[in-house]
């Protein structure tokens, strides 16, 4: 394999690893040689690599929104496991599932403590472990709707529009990772966002046809994406390719976002 | 990688005024996001832009 492309024996951390899209994510690393640190709910790792028998993943069940304990947990584990590659952290997707109306003020901010503070803190964190070493590759997950207000029309009772909290903090997730990427470009340490659009998990697809005929019209390809498809823009922010690529939102949204 | 996420074995024409070097050449194209997104892997990205210029349009 090109060196390019290659992620054989980095390391690399992904936190929401067992999640719809982590999942997928964690076993193509997994796959390609990477040694991954899949993060998860209690028992949800462990499940991960057992069902699909990877074998350089080591499963954690760690709790990465509780930012008073996480700087002493990633201590723990830099000491333990190294400091890493590349990290893709998709652990950021909060939300109060209120409408508008019936969001309250502290709901709308426990999104905020929950999507961005643990984010700021293992992002800065680890950056400054990655700089004496000069390079790392650092993912943020943000999403269509940190970029567009979402189309109430598409969304019909009992569902309630995709919430302004999730939207607001995945939009400030974007500003995050440009941030980072200006801070931390002179050490060699790359930020970016892969920002995706709509990727209903399975049951969804399943259950609710109406709103998945929906969610295609609103793309330019026509149809939802898959979770394979978050796979190659993640791997290609990881490795050499994208060696001068900071700063940057990868929007992979089937074209949502352009009309 | 998956090899049929990559462009192996794909016929890919080059072409413009720079194809003979700056970054219409393969190597410079090697060197960018042209490999990513001309293969599968890429399968959910359209209309977008990857700008690979080390941060410059993001401060």
């Amino acid at each position: 394999m090109s060196r390019w492309y290659s992620l054989e024996g980095k390391k690399i951390w992904v936190t929401g690893g067992a999640g719809y899209l982590g999942s997928a994510i964690t076993v193509e690393l997994d796959q390609v040689g990477a040694q991954v640190l899949c993060f998860d709910l209690p028992g949800k790792a462990e499940a991960l690599v057992r069902e699909h028998g990877l074998k350089h993943t080591v499963p954690l069940g760690v709790d990465i929104n509780d930012a008073a304990n996480l700087p002493a947990v990633l201590e723990s584990l830099l000491a333990e496991h190294g400091v890493p590659d590349g990290i893709v952290h998709l652990v950021t997707a909060s939300s109060s599932g209120k409408s508008l109306e019936a969001l309250t003020a502290d709901e709308f901010q426990r999104t905020f403590d929950l999507a961005l503070t643990p984010s700021f803190i293992l992002c800065r964190t680890l950056a400054e472990r990655m700089k004496p070493r000069g390079s790392g590759s650092i993912i943020l997950f943000s999403s269509m709707y940190g970029v567009v207000a979402p189309d109430k029309g598409i969304y019909h009772a009992p569902m309630v529009a995709n919430p302004i909290d999730y939207g607001a903090s995945k939009a400030a997730t974007l500003q995050l990772s440009r941030y980072f990427a200006m801070h931390y470009g002179p050490a060699g340490v790359r930020f970016n966002c892969i920002t995706p659009g709509p990727f209903p998990n399975p049951a969804v697809q399943r259950n609710h046809p109406a709103f998945i005929a929906d969610l295609n019209k609103k793309t330019v390809l026509n149809r939802v994406g898959q979770n394979r498809e978050i796979v190659g823009p993640t791997l290609f922010l990881l490795t050499d390719s994208a060696s001068f690529v900071t700063g940057h939102s990868l929007v992979v949204d089937g074209g949502w976002t352009i009309w | 990688m998956n090899p049929r996420e990559t462009p192996q074995d794909k016929t890919i024409r080059v072409a413009g005024r720079g194809v003979a070097g700056g970054l219409g050449s393969p190597v410079a194209a090697a060197l960018t996001s042209t490999l990513f997104l001309l293969g599968d892997s890429a399968s959910c990205i359209t209309g977008t832009n990857i700008p690979v210029d080390g941060g410059h349009t993001a401060k």
